[in-house]
């Protein structure tokens, strides 16, 4: 028996993975114990919202190395004024 | 007619869009708009083509920016035309993906979950037919390089809108109502269609452990 027994609503995993989309854009303290007593009692539906926060975390390093520099910048600034030129000639 | 432009005055770096240096915004942002960009144009030269247009418009209008949006919301609006504009001349046909409240149906065939719950009628219905194996990360949430370069593989793998918004969200960190007011998505559309991409993106991933 968990603490949430008889007294928080049940959900199905069908539709838990469809509030995974908000959980992961959310905090944690919000979840709320409707999350909370399906994760507990949902191995599968913990892997799965795991792996889409791991996806979150991963997404955050996807364009790693694209930063430009002070050097990049001024390149641009430069195109952009060449661009208005050209646009203007 | 030809708008008169104010020589150097867009070109300063100092120049102030909606309260930020110009340099900023670009240093911030050029990349990203680039890459959104790419999503609806051929090549990466015509995408940065897309964006120094879209940055020309930017300081061209950059006193009328009432700040009623985000900046950033505003940059993407306009790197959106511009890249519209540029995919329209090379006479590309857009792949609609309009995505409207039936993606969140239960019985969605475009679902990326689809085939791995038991299905109505089953004794487990509504419950996993088919678990997902495992995490993604290491429990220390160690990045490897190799996984990075995974998740861009099936970035790409993704249909253009799909990509855009997971851009948008995940990437540029642009909220949903920002994303859904820059991708002219209803707020239902933006979250059905974000569903579908994070989970096309884990579903690629998970192949990964599968070979």
């Amino acid at each position: 028996m968990t603490a949430y027994e008889n007294t928080v609503p049940a959900i199905d995993c069908v539709d838990f993975v469809r509030l995974v989309g908000d959980l992961v854009d959310s905090d944690p303290q919000h979840w709320g114990a409707i999350v909370a007593k399906h994760l507990e009692d949902c191995p599968p539906c913990l892997t799965y919202l795991q792996q889409m926060l791991d996806l979150k975390a991963l997404l955050n390093h996807v364009f790693d190395g694209e930063q430009l520099s002070d050097a990049d910048v001024a390149g641009v600034v430069n195109a952009i004024n060449n661009f208005r030129e050209g646009q203007h000639e | 007619m030809t708008q008169a432009v104010a020589p150097a005055e867009g070109t300063n770096p100092e120049h102030l869009v909606g309260g930020i240096p110009l340099a900023s915004l670009v240093r911030d942002f050029h990349r990203p708009m680039v890459n959104f960009a790419r999503t609806m144009v051929n090549s990466p030269t015509v995408a940065e083509e897309a964006v120094q247009e879209a940055w020309v418009q930017v300081l061209q209008s950059s006193g009328s920016f009432e700040g009623r949006s985000a900046v950033s919301t505003w940059l993407f609006g306009i790197v959106r035309h511009t890249a519209w504009r540029h995919r329209r001349r090379e006479s590309r046909i857009r792949d609609h993906e309009v995505l409207g409240a039936e993606a969140t149906e239960r019985t969605d065939p475009d679902d990326p979950l689809s085939g791995r719950m038991h299905p109505a009628g089953h004794p487990d219905a509504g419950h996993w037919r088919q678990p997902p194996s495992q995490r993604l990360l290491p429990e220390d949430q160690t990045v490897a390089s190799e996984l990075v370069a995974c998740v861009r593989a099936a970035l790409d793998t993704l249909p253009e809108r799909q990509r855009q918004l997971v851009i948008l969200r995940d990437v540029v960190g642009i909220s949903a109502e920002e994303a859904a007011e820059i991708l002219e998505l209803t707020a239902e559309a933006q979250r059905a269609l974000l569903y579908r991409a994070r989970g096309n993106l884990r579903n690629e991933l998970e192949k990964r452990y599968q070979r």
